[in-house]
Formats: structure tokens, sequence, C-alpha cells
């Protein structure tokens, strides 16, 4: 049997029947992945990822990824700069919610991987087995910089990671170990409780840089990404897939981001688009990312710098899901047929807009079959009344 | 601990983006209006400002109406101080009486004042600013 089996037999909502899983970006900072200064009732607060997270059960959403952020970068919106830690937000979240997949996502150089180890598995008892890991090297410097000195390189910055995870799957998996590496040296370590997840929590990771491809190839579940285009998703897909089979034996799956506007016509979404990415995007920011992603280069065309600064203020650079609620689903029955896995979205404003996404886009995938429809829990009393009826005594 | 204040005038983008600037970035402020300026408040704020009161004036009357495009009369101001017509102290006179001359935002801890919005002065302006007192006994 193969780990995905052992996933799927186990009932893991990353590997149900879904061709394409749905999940959502950074409910836990501020903006979530728009930067933008337009107005919205979204307030990256307890109640508010509750709320949204409630509407993600009733729906039938796979996962949630927070953003793991230590400050903001800057600019009028000062762009996820109000953000609550992760493991400690799915700790809460494990506790009021029952279906969700909840995902931390943590800087591998600001935490000790016996902290993190330990820290997910209590959240795996909390959840009852609905954590997973999504590790990140740290790439904004201004952020790894208030820990002093934590801003690796980038390919230590990959080794340093492989020996992190190394850690947590030895203290996940085994006890009283010695392990020796570069960065971490480990006595007889022992850890209880493990988690409880068959074979473990999920993993999964970014990194488009080579190193960054092979770490996810070697350790995780999801290689997580931005798709450029259709051929782009399907060539990055197989590229992983391949990667991560001839190398090191084990299957891969892809998932990407995008950000959704979905409105009755083309024209209202595309005029809330403008209002919300063209007037009001905080451009400095935009500004501020492109650079810092090297973006900004004399080689690239005016059209291009523009387009990639929208779909930041957009979305974080996610897909552009903009349109009704046929042109939405077209888009994402589309990602599917490349062999992506899955989604995540973020909206402006998840209460308002969600409902309505959740109510016409949901049932357009499940008509092209890339959802299965959601199977909704029968009350408490409609538990009881079909019990009746099963045993009610035959009359004679 | 510095006391920052905004004096701002609505439907203006710089003020808006200056306000959301200090909000989101965690520095708090007291917002006025510029209409509530007073004589005292120009005087104190122009003698932190190396080129005076003037620079707290619009330099010109299209910038003037590109934020103010139905206000008429302030022009024919900004013409007679930006030849030269008037003194510092007639101007700071004439700024209390017509406080529309003043450019939005214009920010202060009354020590340094910034007007206008500008991302490169607001991240240097604002290094080591305490925000919360967490040291009483």
């Amino acid at each position: 049997m193969s780990r995905f089996d052992v996933f799927r037999e186990a009932g893991n909502p990353m590997f149900n029947d879904n061709k394409l899983k749905l999940g959502i970006f950074g409910p836990n900072v501020s903006n979530s992945c728009s930067m933008t200064l337009a107005n919205t009732t979204f307030k990256p607060d307890f109640e508010t990822n509750v709320k949204i997270a409630k509407m993600m059960e009733d729906a039938g959403y796979e996962c949630i990824v927070p953003v793991a952020r230590w400050r903001g970068f800057g600019g009028s919106s000062n762009f996820n700069g109000n953000c609550m830690e992760t493991y400690t937000w799915a700790a809460a979240m494990a506790a009021v919610t029952k279906k969700i997949y909840l995902f931390c996502t943590s800087h591998v150089p600001t935490m000790h991987p016996i902290v993190a180890s330990k820290m997910l598995s209590t959240i795996d008892e909390i959840s009852k087995g609905r954590i997973g890991l999504n590790t990140v090297t740290g790439w904004f410097p201004k952020e790894m910089d208030m820990f002093a000195g934590k801003k690796m390189e980038h390919d230590k910055g990959y080794e340093y990671a492989t020996e992190w995870m190394e850690v947590v799957l030895k203290m996940w998996s085994e006890q009283f170990f010695d392990y020796k590496g570069d960065f971490f040296e480990i006595k007889d370590g022992w850890q209880e409780p493990k988690p409880t997840q068959s074979p473990r929590p999920v993993l999964i990771s970014a990194g488009t840089s080579k190193k960054g491809r092979e770490f996810s190839a070697r350790f995780t579940d999801f290689n997580f990404g931005y798709i450029e285009s259709m051929e782009h998703g399907k060539e990055w897909t197989n590229y992983m897939k391949k990667l991560a089979w001839d190398e090191f034996r084990r299957e891969i799956n892809t998932f990407t981001t995008g950000f959704v506007v979905c409105r009755p016509t083309e024209k209202e979404a595309k005029e809330f688009y403008d209002y919300y990415v063209r007037e009001q995007g905080d451009w400095e920011v935009a500004n501020i990312i492109c650079d810092m992603f090297g973006i900004e280069s004399s080689s690239n065309s005016i059209d291009f710098l523009t387009k990639a600064r929208e779909n930041f203020i957009g979305g974080w650079g996610g897909w552009a899901f903009v349109g009704t609620p046929e042109q939405v689903a077209d888009e994402m029955i589309k990602i599917s047929k490349t062999g992506i896995s899955g989604t995540l979205v973020s909206f402006l404003d998840y209460v308002e807009e969600m409902p309505y996404f959740n109510e016409n886009v949901l049932p357009l995938l499940e008509q092209a079959g890339v959802r299965k429809p959601i199977k909704q829990e029968e009350s408490p009393e409609e538990q009881e009344n079909t019990n009746t009826e099963l045993y009610s005594p035959v009359q004679v | 601990m510095d006391r920052w204040v905004m004096y701002a005038k609505s439907g203006n983008p710089a003020s808006d983006i200056a306000k959301a600037w200090l909000k989101n970035n965690g520095i708090p402020f007291e917002s006025n209006s510029v209409f509530r300026l007073t004589r005292g408040e120009i005087a104190r704020l122009a003698d932190l400002i190396p080129g005076g009161v003037r620079e707290m004036i619009y330099p010109d009357v299209f910038s003037f109406s590109m934020i103010n495009p139905q206000r008429d009369f302030e022009r024919k101001y900004i013409e007679k101080i930006q030849s030269g017509q008037l003194s510092e102290e007639e101007m700071r006179d004439l700024l209390a009486e017509v406080p529309s001359l003043a450019i939005s935002p214009i920010i202060t801890n009354y020590k340094t004042v910034i007007v206008g919005y500008d991302l490169d002065t607001m991240v240097s302006t604002f290094r080591f600013v305490k925000v919360k007192d967490v040291t009483i006994a």
C-alpha cells in the first residue's frame, strides 16, 4: 500500500475523492491575500476565522492554510502586518471545528524541531487528526532579521530545513533516538503523544528553486506553487511527480492558489476588480514585494510588470478567478485538468463573498465531476428517526 | 510618549493613505481636520519647518485644484503667496483664516512635521516609537 493509499484509507480530506480540492489561504493575517485599501469587513481575528471555517465545513472545503508572518511588508496597508501566529491559531481552530483540515505554517529557522513536533502532536490530539505542516525557510529579509541572523543563504536554508524535518519525522516515529547533523544534535530523543494520523500529518511546502523543489519532492505530500498558465501548471505538476519518483521513489501532488471575484455578471466582477485592485490597491507594497522577488527587471515588459503587480494586489500573485460563476468554475475545471490536485482561494471579504461562491460555483464543479456533492450530516433527531425505522418490530 | 496628531482633509487620497499607514503600522494618532488649525498651531508647526509656513501651503493653483476642484476664491491667495508678495507672518495669518490652503495631511508630534504623504519619509520618521507604557509600577 502506498503512502497516498494509507492517507486515503484513513479518510484524510486532503486525499478524498474530489479531483479538485479546495481550501483558503491566509485568513489569519490582515488583508488576507489582497494588498488593498478597499473596504472590507474582513478582520484577521478569531471570531471571523471561526465564522469562515464553519462556512467552509458546511460547503465541503478540504483545508485552511494560514500564512506565517512576524511583521507586515510595509506600505499604507502594511500588508499582513496583523497576524495570528499559526500554531496557536491552529490549536484554537482545531477545538471549534470538526471536519476541515488545518495547517500550521512554520518558519523553520524560528522554532526548534522538537518544539514544532510536540506542538503538532498536541494539535493532532485536539483536532482528532486534522493538522498538517507547511514548512517555509524564511525569505522575507526584514522579518528574518528580527530574529538576528536567522536569514540564511538560500541553499543553506534548505540544508537546515532538511535536518529540521528529519528531526520532526523522527520525533513522530521513533523513541530514544540520537541524531547528529550540522545544525541539530539530539540525544535520546523522545516524545509522547505521537500524532494519531495515519501515516502522519500531511506535509506541504512551496519553493520554486531547485533546492526548494528537491526538498518538497523528498519530504512533502503536496508541492505548493503559483501557475502562470495552464500549460505551466501541467509542466510543473509532471516535473514534481517525476522528480519525487525518480529521486526518492515517492508520490507527490501539487496545489496552487488563486483569488476570487465572482459576481452575477462579468461587468460587475470586472468593476469590482478595478475598484479593489486598480483604484484601491496598495501599489507601494506591491512594488516592495515585486522588488523582493526580482520581478522589477528591465527585461520584463511594462505589460508583464503591471500584470504581476495586479496579481499580487489581487491575491498574492495567485490565479485570477474573476467573472461569473460559470467563468470561475471553468477556470477551476481547467486547473483540475492540468493534474493539479487542488487550489486555495482567497476573497477580499470572505464573509460577504464566500456564500455566493459556495452557492453558485461549487454546484458547477460538482456537475463537471471535479467535486462530489457534500453529504449532509444527519441531525441527532434525524439519526434517531432512522434508527427507529431500522429497528421497529416487524408487523405480522 | 510622543503624541502624534494628523491634520487631514477628508476625501483627499493622501490623507486617507497616511491615515491607513499610521493605523496599519501600529502608530496611535489623533486625527483632526485642517479646518481646525488655529493661528497658534500654525505658528508652532511653521517654526519646525525649515521653509516656514510656505511649505504647508499648496505650491501652485493646479495642485490645489486637483484636491479642491470646487474651490475658486483661494486661487488668488496661492498666486500671491507663491509670488513672494506676503511676509511669513502675513502668510501665517492668511492660513489661519483660509485653512483650505493647507496641504494635507500634516502629521506632527510637535517636534517633527511631515507635510503631505511620502512612504520613505513615513518609514524614516517613525523609528523607535513608543506606543504604550508597560513600566507602570
